[in-house]
């Protein structure tokens, strides 16, 4: 726990800015980037461009990629799974673990949108 | 000339080199029912390629891999054989979707499938298959 009483104000600034990105971070964005990640099957990514990835290009101004099967997103803003394991944990967004853990009954769709907040 | 039907038998490999519990076990039985049609087996293409080739099809057949997906994305119907996996899950309405029984799911849909053994009782017959291409692309 940081002793706030021995920090300068650029220190509280530091300590305030870091805890905030890695709010963002958990929440996908980096920068000012909404990071998705496809650790899957290129069916599954699919299905991931066809019904998703218009909806939070709607949401949000830049989306970036981490994908296996980087041709299926000609002209996308794309970054390697090991990219995406730099910057943050890559399991919360696998959607498969998701499916296991919340015995999903529901569509590959309705899991994604669960994972990406939309709905 | 007879109509082009594909074939898209692939699935991917398992680790321990057994049958992926997802395989069709009746192909060869399947194309000799389908003798008033071409039949072609897919091979690995460029997409833009098979997207065309696709498209000059009657349809593809094919199980739960990504050819289903594909043909659902280019607006294809596609027929697709599911054995162990849920095509309320996996599955595209737009596709003709031949499950033999919702008995033989597996019941952890998510899981991998290098544990899955593979059993051809889990999936329709060649004749049924037949059936449905000559009930949903009449001549």
């Amino acid at each position: 726990m940081a002793d706030f009483s021995k920090m300068s104000e650029k220190e509280m600034f530091d300590h305030d800015e870091a805890i905030f990105k890695e709010w963002l971070r958990s929440a996908g964005i980096i920068g000012d980037k909404f990071l998705v990640v496809l650790n899957n099957g290129a069916g599954d990514h699919l299905v991931f461009k066809k019904n998703i990835l218009p909806r939070l290009k709607e949401r949000h101004k830049k989306v970036i990629l981490a994908v296996c099967y980087p041709e299926l997103f000609p002209g996308e803003d794309i970054i390697s799974i090991a990219e995406a394991q730099a910057m943050t944990d890559i399991d919360k967004y696998d959607v498969y673990k998701m499916g296991i853990n919340l015995n999903w009954q529901g569509t590959l769709t309705e899991l994604y949108e669960k994972a990406y907040s939309l709905r | 000339m007879k109509k082009l039907i594909l074939f898209a038998k692939g699935v991917r490999a398992l680790r321990s080199g057994a049958t992926n519990a997802k395989s069709y076990p009746f192909w060869d039985e399947l194309a000799e029912l389908l003798k008033d049609y071409e039949v072609q087996e897919i091979s690995e293409m460029p997409l833009d390629e098979l997207e065309k080739l696709v498209k000059s099809s009657l349809t593809v057949v094919c199980v739960d891999s990504f050819i289903q997906h594909f043909c659902w994305s280019v607006d294809k119907k596609a027929v697709v054989l599911w054995g162990r996996s849920d095509p309320n899950i996996f599955g595209h309405e737009s596709n003709i979707n031949l499950l033999k029984s919702r008995d033989n799911l597996r019941p952890a849909q998510f899981h991998w499938w290098e544990d899955v053994p593979h059993s051809p009782d889990v999936f329709v017959s060649p004749q049924e298959v037949l059936k449905a291409i000559k009930d949903n692309f009449p001549e």
